[in-house]
């Protein structure tokens, strides 16, 4: 265990994505991950790519981009920081949040989760079902009767 | 390194701005509804229970949806409606770890009736969550009505902190069972009298590491007794205490004290040898306030400090 951290800084892992697209990262960003971690402590060869089966390059690209930013967090105030990550999710259509929503859920990088998640959940707060409905393009696939029947199972949920 | 990282944002930012829409089919996929439950609960359970009990209408994969979430923070105000919906949230919780639940009694405008919210109902509330295997409880019941615990909550394994606001009563029980082997943090605020059970209920709680304490006592004269082998920050407040008060501390971990109190006897069983920081507040007519720091104080210092905080409470207190 000793004899690895004191390397960990020059020490350079290869990840590839599922679409076969290969990232040279420092091994402390990608440690982020902890399915990763994991990994490399299996691993015998270090310098042999290892797969991110279920994340594209496109997805892969920005992971890696939030784990070097919060690999280095020492440079920036805690302040700073919260404010990179808010625009590093605001920057990003429904799609991509869903695919690094379901990348950092594999990878478990729980940082990246949680941001991804609030950020989510933020669309959901204060919002009419009809309009979550429509902004997340969920079908409504209840009879009006079934429908007016939950609401009178949770009158409370909706009164406002 | 600074400059590429920068770099790197603006291509990102350029780079979703610029990119062409992806093809309609796409962008209308319901993928939300298609992310794994456990993501989506992570997600409503950052919501008001109100929000997320919203989503039931959605459609059918999000009828349920909301009972599963693991955070749950309710205000009751003193309206029937009111406690009969909380009863009814409660039963619908199907989660299995329930990582936080907040209860908060609010007073409604024509002030608080304690006849509105009775013990039967916040006792059956209470038991709706340790049954889902609650691991932070925090209540405020408010300074209005008396606010009895029930005995189970003290044989709540999960449970890792616990925190209490109110005139609290402790079961009127001998020999109350407490198992509460994952209590780290304990908060009791305020008692009025020193229950039999609580020597028992913080010496027992083998993880217990923070411990805050309110009394306000004001009958007879009582003893206190604070043995924790792994408490590493007590804070004890007395409001209107009239009598003296004993309280013996056997905390040899303490590294913060925090004592706001001007007639109580301290005394320390084993020298706290790991304490930093110890406030002494000297509530007094004058509101004399005294603040002693150290680094890591050697044993014998702080044989003196806990000695002449009744020494400095007689000077000061005039």
């Amino acid at each position: 265990m000793a004899s690895t951290s004191t390397s960990t800084l020059s020490r350079k892992l290869i990840l590839k994505s599922s679409d076969g697209e290969k990232f040279e990262v420092d091994e402390n960003v990608a440690m982020q991950s902890q399915t990763i971690k994991h990994m490399i402590e299996d691993l015998d060869d270090i310098n042999s790519p290892i797969p991110v089966s279920i994340v594209t390059g496109t997805i892969l690209s920005k992971v890696i981009e939030y784990c070097k930013k919060h690999a280095t967090e020492d440079s920036d105030s805690d302040e700073q920081l919260k404010q990179w990550d808010k625009e590093y999710a605001n920057n990003m259509d429904l799609n991509t949040l869903y695919y690094l929503l379901l990348a950092a859920n594999y990878m478990e990088i729980k940082g990246l989760l949680e941001l991804i998640t609030q950020c989510v959940a933020d669309m959901i707060k204060g919002k009419s079902p009809e309009e979550i409905r429509a902004h997340f393009n969920i079908k409504n696939d209840f009879t009006p009767q079934e429908e007016a029947n939950i609401r009178n199972e949770n009158p409370w949920a909706f009164e406002n | 390194m600074e400059k590429l990282r920068r770099g790197d944002c603006k291509i990102m930012k350029y780079y979703v701005r610029k990119r062409p829409r992806r093809s309609i089919e796409e962008e209308e996929q319901d993928r939300l509804s298609s992310l794994p439950d456990a993501i989506l609960t992570d997600i409503l359970s950052r919501l008001s229970i109100h929000s997320a009990a919203t989503t039931s209408v959605l459609s059918h994969h999000w009828r349920r949806l909301w009972t599963t979430v693991t955070r749950v923070d309710l205000k009751v105000y003193n309206r029937p409606q009111s406690t009969a919906k909380i009863s009814y949230i409660l039963r619908q919780l199907t989660c299995r770890k329930l990582r936080h639940f907040c209860l908060t009694l609010e007073e409604s405008e024509e002030g608080f009736n304690s006849s509105a919210i009775c013990v039967s109902e916040s006792d059956s509330w209470l038991h709706q969550v340790c049954s889902r295997n609650a691991e932070n409880i925090s209540v405020n019941a408010g300074y209005d009505v008396s606010f009895s615990l029930p005995a189970f909550l003290f044989n709540s394994q999960s449970l890792v902190t616990l925190e209490l606001l109110g005139l609290l009563e402790f079961p009127k029980i001998k020999g109350l069972c407490v198992n509460l082997p994952n209590l780290n943090k304990l908060s009791l605020d305020q008692l009025d009298d020193v229950p039999l059970c609580l020597e028992t209920l913080i010496e027992s709680c083998s993880l217990l590491e923070y411990l805050d304490l309110v009394f306000n006592l004001n009958m007879s004269s009582h003893v206190v007794n604070i043995i924790a082998s792994n408490l590493k920050s007590l804070s004890v407040r007395m409001l209107d205490s009239t009598r003296a008060t004993t309280v013996y501390i056997d905390a040899p971990k303490l590294v913060n004290l925090n004592i706001e109190d001007w007639c109580s006897m301290y005394y320390f069983l084993r020298n706290p040898s790991t304490l930093v920081k110890a406030c002494i507040g000297l509530k007094s007519v004058d509101g004399y306030f005294m603040e002693l720091e150290g680094q890591e104080e050697d044993e014998q210092d702080y044989g003196l400090t806990a000695h002449y905080l009744d020494h400095e409470k007689n000077i000061f207190a005039r």
